[in-house]
């Protein structure tokens, strides 16, 4: 967020206070939420392909109850923004974050999504460099594209950023 | 009459061979890699972001000449070296030849380099703009840059992906020299049959 | 108070319909899920509880604890109605279907009728949905819902007036009684025509792919519940799996023989043929593309409802026939 571009406008955060809000019953519905991610329908670029990889039999996001791609912004609680963002397209997408009830996340995926990657570059007038101009980022998965293994690791990641901890073992623990 | 027969029969047909194939799926092994707990084989296959490569005589020290043929070469501009001269008795008389592969680019073909004249004080890349098109890799004359196998590498912050691969080098040297050692008190213990030797890993 | 009490056993009986057919759907949910992965070598929900068996749980009550958004110009009674009256209907379709043994079920002479007419109150709520979404996908995904439902109930109550006639009564459990315990002496064995249009309509009937038109992602967004967010979307779905069941068993006792079978005749078996045409419904889901809308109007009176009257006219005539000899 180097300086603020007048013609981009960031979503507007709308945040409706719980009904009930007890510390227990906070802990299970963050839990729950954690454990039933659903996705939203949403490519952008080549890194949909890579989203697409870890829905399909050789990931299987569904092991983890991701793989309920919704069509529509309202039943979805994550946006994967996977692939490049355009100036074009930017309202779009920020209209369609503001379309998702609340609590809902964003995974920032691939190069792209992250900073403009490999299309940053300065007085280019087309490119949004980092969804995080528009919408709050949760997690920022890199690679160009990344695995699908990576967003698994993002998914959980976002998982742990939820409810606190990690629920899967970690096979990269010592890996760097 | 009789061609609407045979249509039915054959959409009906069709269908039961549609549910024959996904039946018998049921049934098939699966082709999934129960991720976390098992990973795919051929991850060593995989090309990551660029690292630097350790010089023969010190892995913590890199090959690197500074040269700055991947800061030219990278379409992306995500790479920064900041060179400094190395140390006096790393000097050799040796030449090497920076070609450049994409030739059009630079109008300067070939330019010698002496090595161990200069060496990077920070080699900073910064992953989220790089495309992992690899004409650093190619270009680079001593052979001082490989794509790593990093393939899980995420974070809650868009400035963790600016890296110092000279630190992380480093951190890699250091982690095999524990890792090297952890190795040899290991036979050792096992060549003394003592017990009492702590052989435990250290993850970093 | 004792249990015959009519209000007190209305009570238990609605408190327990509505139990089973909550249960159903969450179950219902995961055997899907389950089935969709391994039609695709894939296993389906995992690591979420044993098996994956939480997930439908958590799904559920994530679904409950998110933002209710009511689109602003659309209609908040229509809006709000449109779910509500989509399970409303559940626990009346359910009274007359032959779960138990006879006298522990209530006994209607015209159940097929209350079966299939009130199942009909399922493409009005789709249509309030649509209508009140203000959403141009919704309105396409309701007007698409209505011609769809409205013309496969044609060969559907044929298709079931088949089965009516060969019986020679509405009432489910006179229907079962007919037939005899041996799949040969099953409606839907001497008459397969009739089973088979019963159900590619009820498949039609409630929405299920590869006749999901009205929410067709491809082309309608989410179609008629686009704007449902947390549990109004939930609570279509969870009408949906209850429709299925409903249409599935209604199948089961007409054409399958209900209760009737070769050891052991009871509720079981009806239980177990009711589960297998719904496991048959999940699997065409996941085998089958999406038609499109023209193939699937041609589908319906181009082919089924002929058809259903050509069968209808001939089970007419081979009864006479049978009666005369």
């Amino acid at each position: 967020m180097a300086q603020t571009d007048r013609r981009l406008t960031p979503a507007r955060e709308q945040y409706a206070p719980p009904v009930v809000r007890t510390d227990v019953l906070e802990q299970i519905q963050d839990l729950c939420r954690a454990m039933s991610l659903w996705p939203m329908t949403f490519g952008l670029a080549c890194c949909a392909i890579e989203m697409m990889a870890a829905g399909m039999a050789r990931f299987d996001m569904a092991r983890f109850g991701a793989e309920v791609f919704r069509p529509s912004p309202r039943q979805s609680d994550l946006m994967i923004v996977a692939g490049t963002v355009n100036r074009k397209m930017a309202p779009a997408l920020v209209r369609l974050y503001e379309q998702m009830p609340a609590p809902k996340w964003v995974i920032a995926m691939g190069n792209c999504a992250i900073s403009g990657g490999p299309f940053r570059s300065p007085g280019q007038y087309n490119v949004v460099e980092g969804v995080d101009k528009l919408i709050p980022v949760d997690i920022y998965v890199s690679g160009c594209p990344p695995r699908p293994e990576a967003l698994l690791e993002g998914l959980f990641a976002l998982q742990e950023k939820i409810t606190g901890r990690r629920w899967w073992p970690n096979p990269t623990e010592g890996m760097r | 009459m009789f061609g609407a027969i045979t249509k039915a029969y054959g959409a009906l047909k069709s269908i039961a061979v549609g549910l024959g194939i996904t039946g018998r799926a049921v049934f098939q092994e699966q082709s999934t890699v129960i991720y976390p707990m098992a990973e795919v084989k051929n991850l060593g296959h995989y090309r990551g972001h660029i690292e630097l490569v350790g010089s023969d005589a010190d892995p913590a020290r890199p090959r690197c000449v500074a040269c700055g043929q991947c800061m030219d070469m990278c379409p992306s501009g995500c790479i920064t070296v900041e060179t400094a001269m190395a140390p006096a008795e790393l000097k050799t008389n040796a030449f090497i030849r920076a070609e450049s592969i994409m030739g059009q680019l630079t109008p300067a073909a070939h330019f010698d380099v002496m090595i161990g004249e200069r060496e990077p004080k920070r080699f900073v890349l910064d992953y989220s703009a790089c495309s992992l098109c690899g004409q650093c890799v190619r270009n680079c004359p001593a052979g001082a840059l490989r794509f790593s196998t990093h393939a899980y590498f995420l974070s809650r912050d868009r400035a963790d992906f600016v890296l110092d691969l000279k630190e992380r080098l480093a951190g890699q040297a250091e982690q095999a020299r524990q890792a090297e050692q952890a190795r040899q008190a290991e036979q050792a213990r096992q060549a003394s049959g003592s017990p009492q030797a702590e052989g435990g890993r250290t993850h970093e | 108070m004792s249990l015959d009490t009519p209000l007190l056993s209305l009570l238990l009986g609605l408190a327990a319909i509505l139990a089973f057919a909550g249960a159903n759907g969450i179950v219902l949910v995961w055997v899907e899920r389950k089935v969709a992965g391994r039609c695709q070598r894939r296993p389906g929900p995992l690591h979420v509880g044993p098996y994956g068996l939480l997930q439908p749980l958590a799904d559920a009550l994530k679904l409950i604890s998110k933002q209710l958004i009511t689109p602003r110009r659309s209609d908040r009674l229509l809006y709000w109605g449109a779910p509500l009256l989509s399970f409303m209907p559940v626990p009346i379709c359910f009274l007359p279907l032959p779960f138990l043994p006879e006298m522990a079920t209530v006994r209607l002479n015209l159940g097929l009728i209350l079966i299939l007419s009130f199942i009909g109150l399922n493409s009005i709520s789709l249509c309030l949905a649509g209508l009140g979404s203000n959403n141009k996908w919704s309105l396409l995904g309701a007007a698409r819902a209505i011609a769809q439902t409205v013309s496969f109930e044609i060969p559907l109550l044929l298709a079931a007036l088949t089965a009516v006639f060969m019986a020679g009564s509405m009432d489910l459990h006179e229907v079962m009684a007919a037939q005899g315990p041996w799949p040969w002496q099953w409606f839907g064995f001497m008459n397969p025509l009739a089973l088979l249009l019963f159900l590619i309509s009820a498949v039609a009937e409630t929405n299920r792919a590869p006749f999901d038109l009205p929410e067709a992602e491809s082309e309608l967004t989410a179609g008629f519940h686009t704007e449902y967010s947390g549990m109004g979307f939930g609570i279509f779905f969870l009408a949906e799996y209850a429709y299925i069941l409903i249409i599935c068993g209604v199948a089961a006792a007409l054409f399958l023989g209900g209760q009737q079978g070769p050891v052991a005749p009871g509720p079981w078996w009806f239980l177990a043929k009711m589960y297998a045409l719904v496991l048959l419904v999940i699997q065409l889901r996941w085998t089958l593309p999406r038609v499109r809308f023209d193939q699937l109007l041609n589908l319906c009176w181009r082919w089924m409802t002929p058809a259903a009257l050509l069968n209808i006219l001939a089970t007419m005539l081979v009864m006479l026939a049978l009666k005369g000899a």
